[in-house]
């Protein structure tokens, strides 16, 4: 269970939107009787409120305006972004510009990602948020006959879970939510490194060989195998990590 | 600190527009920077992480601390107008 100051430390994300559903969940149940907490989360909400029904607008920092111009340019070598944009006095641009700009940038910036991509950001992100939130595991056990069953009832679908190899401990397990379904995430560690496999059903694919990707300065594994997707995500080296996808399957 | 957090929430309740733009350029440009992304643009945390260059870590953690700053700021300007 967590504390008063766990709570508060997650609350903003807890606003936003942004955390797993088991601790939203917790969090819910923790503001309905918190004294403490509760006046907290009321006073961001109504700070949230404020600012968006108050018709504020606002300059974009010029130092973003480089960064997002950067970035596109890293996305789509050669392309202008609006002459409003290369305008002096940019400093002075409004709202309107700022909402364009975004917008702009992250659609261009989007433009050309595939469904892949998105996945290695998401299991990235989820891997940063267990972390964060010192929410690894909602099972902790190492015994496999205890995970396994923990996730009946809870996932429309019955994940294998198998023993990492010698290196790798089994530390637990835990709900998660990717690419907009339900996932079971198993949780290992080897030595003092944490190792997410996320996993879900895909039924009508075959079997795919191990893939890689780095990001952020994590390292990333995924395969289908047996009508299960399979993503391994850890800040340990490439080459355990595969010594670890490898054993796995 | 209850007394506080509910004297924020008041005076956030009661605080108009000019007083919230006043709040907001208190903020350092790195705090104004991740509240215009969240509450005016509607970023996403991993959103904002992309556009800013930032750790998404960092995202959440600068946001918590412009939103505690701006609330505390809001509620110093209630204070000094009605003083």
């Amino acid at each position: 269970m967590m504390t008063c100051d766990g709570i508060q430390s997650l609350i903003h994300g807890y606003l936003d939107g942004e955390l797993d559903a088991v601790t939203n969940i917790e969090i819910d149940r923790h503001l309905q009787t918190c004294p403490t907490c509760a006046p907290v989360y009321t006073r961001c909400r109504t700070l949230q409120t404020a600012l968006r029904n108050g018709s504020l607008s606002w300059p974009p920092p010029v130092e973003l305006v480089g960064r997002v111009r950067s970035a596109l340019d890293a996305a789509h070598p050669g392309r202008k972004l609006r002459s409003v944009f290369r305008r002096p006095g940019l400093q002075l641009v409004g709202a309107l510009a700022m909402v364009s700009l975004i917008a702009w940038g992250l659609l261009s910036l989007r433009h050309g990602t595939t469904p892949e991509d998105l996945i290695i950001r998401e299991v990235v992100s989820s891997h940063v948020r267990s972390l964060m939130a010192d929410h690894l595991t909602d099972v902790p056990s190492t015994d496999l006959h205890t995970v396994k069953p923990w996730f009946h009832g809870r996932l429309d679908f019955s994940p294998p879970v198998k023993s990492g190899g010698s290196d790798f401990s089994l530390i637990g397990g835990r709900l998660d939510y990717l690419g907009g379904r339900p996932v079971a995430a198993l949780v290992y560690r080897h030595q003092q490194h944490p190792v997410n496999l996320f996993i879900w059903p895909l039924p009508d694919r075959s079997d795919t060989e191990i893939q890689s990707r780095s990001l952020q300065g994590y390292n990333l594994l995924w395969w289908t195998q047996s009508g299960m997707s399979y993503w391994v995500v850890s800040d340990l080296n490439a080459q355990d990590l595969q010594e670890f996808a490898r054993s796995y399957r | 600190m209850g007394w506080a957090v509910a004297h924020a929430t008041h005076a956030i309740q009661n605080a108009d527009r000019r007083l919230l733009i006043r709040a907001l350029e208190e903020l350092s440009t790195e705090y104004r920077e991740a509240i215009v992304l969240r509450e005016l643009e509607g970023l996403s945390y991993k959103e904002i992480a992309e556009v800013t260059s930032a750790p998404l870590g960092t995202v959440m953690s600068r946001l918590a601390r412009a939103r505690e700053r701006l609330a505390r700021c809001v509620a110093e300007l209630v204070n000094e107008e009605r003083s």
